[in-house]
């Protein structure tokens, strides 16, 4: 069997085509994304969208139905050495309540085939010295993240993998593990951390997976996300299909269609929308900016899971997010967003990602919440 | 091999489970000795017989009742230490920080029927040195007791195993724990009582609870019990019972989904 190869090339981890179906459940659907080493990726989407579920893919704890997970450039399974290679904080949930903080790491320790020396020392590492002698069963959900983390970072691994571990964190705790994880990254090893809140992780993640209802919906490189805050006009017109068409003729065409009528359109001034109509015969009745931030973004990104039919922007049911769905053979080689992956909703494929429409989009968007 | 078996073998002594599972028995025996005692010395006494004899006797009952108590507790035993993985969703770090789970599955069984092997060594011991003491002269240490508390360690053992597969195949410590106890004491003879009643009572022998005490009775030469199941039928029954609970238990663990 294969272990990682310090300094080889395969990414740290890679999904390709993974699916899960719990009985009538579509938990998972194709979902492909890669975390490149040194990053620390942020795995993102609302409650129910499928990231616990991925992660226990990639660790082999749940059987995918189909795809497949590498971890290093091999199935975990392979590794020879799993919890040398990654770690993974899952379930704060997953200690025994009359086992005490030491003996439970000890336990592990012995599993690892690490000293004792050890435990003692992850101990320190994430604060919990002082409470070593007592049993877990009474600790707060913070300090049972912490054992978690402990626990994970018992055999120095290469790759961290965390579900939510800012859940239970003050917001001291929040701040050491932010540091703590950058830490982590810059020593060149890889973290893969999940959240549904894109605040608690914005100023910790350099690489971004979002998911929504099973299926990932953006991957890029946060930076690239920021980027794609753009401000958009809205505008109101007498015929929003001839200004869409218009726009796109003048190399516009980032203009989609809004449930109350309006045309959003990103790139151009309003003097340049305003020049393109009166060119078209199409009379404006007004138009205003709108500023997006990421929160938002992520927010209209993940739209539709818990809004079905609520709005013409929200797909209705709980069928596959129609607007970003990943192309089959994405493979992202680097950061960027890829060919094929939509944009934030609103925000058409920006220069450079993908090849322009051959007609602007006049499907209904989110336009943001609401 | 080593590493999983010290981790699996600190799982069980870093709780205090372990050892109060195998102390009531002890106790129960001894008390069950001290119960009988007087009623045994009122026989010696109404027929003049050597005092001796009823101590024999009283600690005699104590071992068997021991004996039937810890096999019990062994599987008991069993169930919480496997099933408590379950329990407390320990079962995640347990597989993520081992290779492969047929490591850890082995390793935990094999722990596991230790511990059932040394909870019947050890109330065995107590018992002998019971007996060795209170006894007298009455008392002597033959090849067929020694055959039959031999029996009765690997019937630990075995039931140990049953209860870590009935908890692999259940997921719940709690629930095997309980379906454990019902089955030993009142389930088969239940199911012996209606099989017997419908003409298939012949069936009820290879029952686990019925080879178990067949394995032990009839463990000695020259004991053949013909009301208890005999060997090698009654051994072989039991392992293929806990071959049954273990080879489902490790089929199911190995491949189901840890969530």
């Amino acid at each position: 069997m294969t272990t990682a190869i310090p300094g080889s090339f395969a990414a740290p981890i890679e999904v390709r085509g993974l699916s899960k179906r719990f009985k009538n459940v579509d938990a998972v659907t194709d979902l492909s994304f890669t975390v490149p080493q040194g990053s620390i990726t942020g795995f993102l989407g609302p409650n129910g969208s499928g990231k616990t579920t991925t992660l226990r893919m990639i660790l082999g704890l749940v059987k995918p139905t189909s795809g497949a997970s590498t971890v290093a450039g091999v199935p975990i399974k392979s590794l020879v050495d799993p919890a040398r290679t990654v770690g993974a904080v899952l379930d704060s949930q997953s200690l025994h309540p009359n086992r005490t903080a030491l003996d439970h790491l000890k336990v592990y320790a012995s599993a690892i085939g690490v000293p004792d020396g050890r435990a003692l020392q992850v101990l320190a590492l994430v604060g919990l010295e002082d409470v070593a002698g007592r049993k877990a069963g009474g600790f707060s959900l913070g300090m049972r993240q912490r054992l978690s983390l402990a626990t994970a970072l018992l055999g120095d691994p290469r790759i961290l993998i965390l579900d939510e571990p800012a859940n239970g964190l003050d917001p001291e705790g929040i701040a050491w593990l932010r540091e703590f994880l950058k830490g982590f990254a810059a020593s060149g090893r890889t973290v893969l951390i999940s959240s549904h809140i894109l605040r608690e992780v914005e100023q910790t993640v350099d690489n971004l997976v979002i998911v929504s209802r099973g299926a990932l919906v953006y991957q890029g490189r946060m930076e690239e996300l920021r980027k794609s805050q753009q401000s958009r006009l809205l505008v109101a017109s007498s015929s929003p299909p001839a200004l869409a068409t218009a726009l796109a003729a003048r190399g516009i065409v980032d203009a989609r269609s809004l449930a109350d009528g309006r045309l959003a359109v990103v790139g151009a001034s309003l003097e340049l929308v305003e020049s393109v109509a009166a060119d078209a015969g199409v009379t404006i009745f007004g138009a205003v900016g709108d500023h997006i931030d990421l929160e938002q973004l992520f927010l209209s990104m993940t739209a539709g899971q818990y809004v079905a039919g609520a709005s013409a922007a929200a797909p209705s049911g709980y069928g596959q997010p129609p607007t970003y769905a990943p192309q089959p053979g994405y493979a992202p080689p680097g950061y960027a967003p890829q060919p094929g992956y939509g944009p934030p909703p609103g925000y058409g494929p920006q220069p450079g990602y993908g090849p322009p429409p051959a007609h602007p989009q006049h499907g209904p968007m989110s336009g943001g919440p609401r | 091999m080593t590493a999983l078996l010290t981790a699996e073998f600190r799982k069980v002594t870093t709780l205090r489970f372990w050892w109060m599972l195998g102390l009531a028995p002890l106790i129960v025996g001894m008390f069950s000795s001290a119960i009988t005692l007087p009623v045994m010395r009122a026989f010696t006494d109404a027929f003049e017989a050597d005092p001796n004899e009823a101590n024999l006797a009283a600690t005699l009952f104590g071992l068997a009742v021991a004996v039937a108590l810890v096999v019990l507790f062994a599987a008991v035993f069993g169930a919480v230490n496997v099933g408590t993985e379950f329990r407390y969703k320990t079962l995640t770090t347990t597989f993520l920080t081992a290779r492969g789970r047929d490591g850890v599955i082995g390793t935990k069984l094999a722990v596991t029927a230790a511990f059932g092997f040394f909870y019947c060594l050890v109330v065995e011991v107590v018992s002998v040195a019971l007996l060795l003491t209170f006894g007298g002269d009455t008392f002597e240490l033959r090849g067929s007791l020694f055959a039959m508390l031999g029996a009765a360690l690997i019937c630990g053992a075995l039931w140990a195993l049953i209860g870590g597969g009935v908890s692999m195949l259940t997921g719940s410590s709690v629930g095997s724990c309980i379906a454990l106890v019902v089955w030993y004491t009142l389930g088969e003879m239940i199911l012996r009582s209606i099989l017997s009643g419908i003409g298939i009572g012949s069936v009820g022998s290879v029952l686990p609870v019925s080879a178990t005490l067949g394995t032990v009775a009839n463990a000695a030469a020259g004991n053949e019990i013909d009301w208890l199941t005999l060997w090698p039928t009654a051994p072989l029954a039991l392992l293929v019972w806990t071959a049954v609970f273990v080879g489902g238990g490790w089929a199911l663990t190995r491949q189901r989904d840890i969530t």
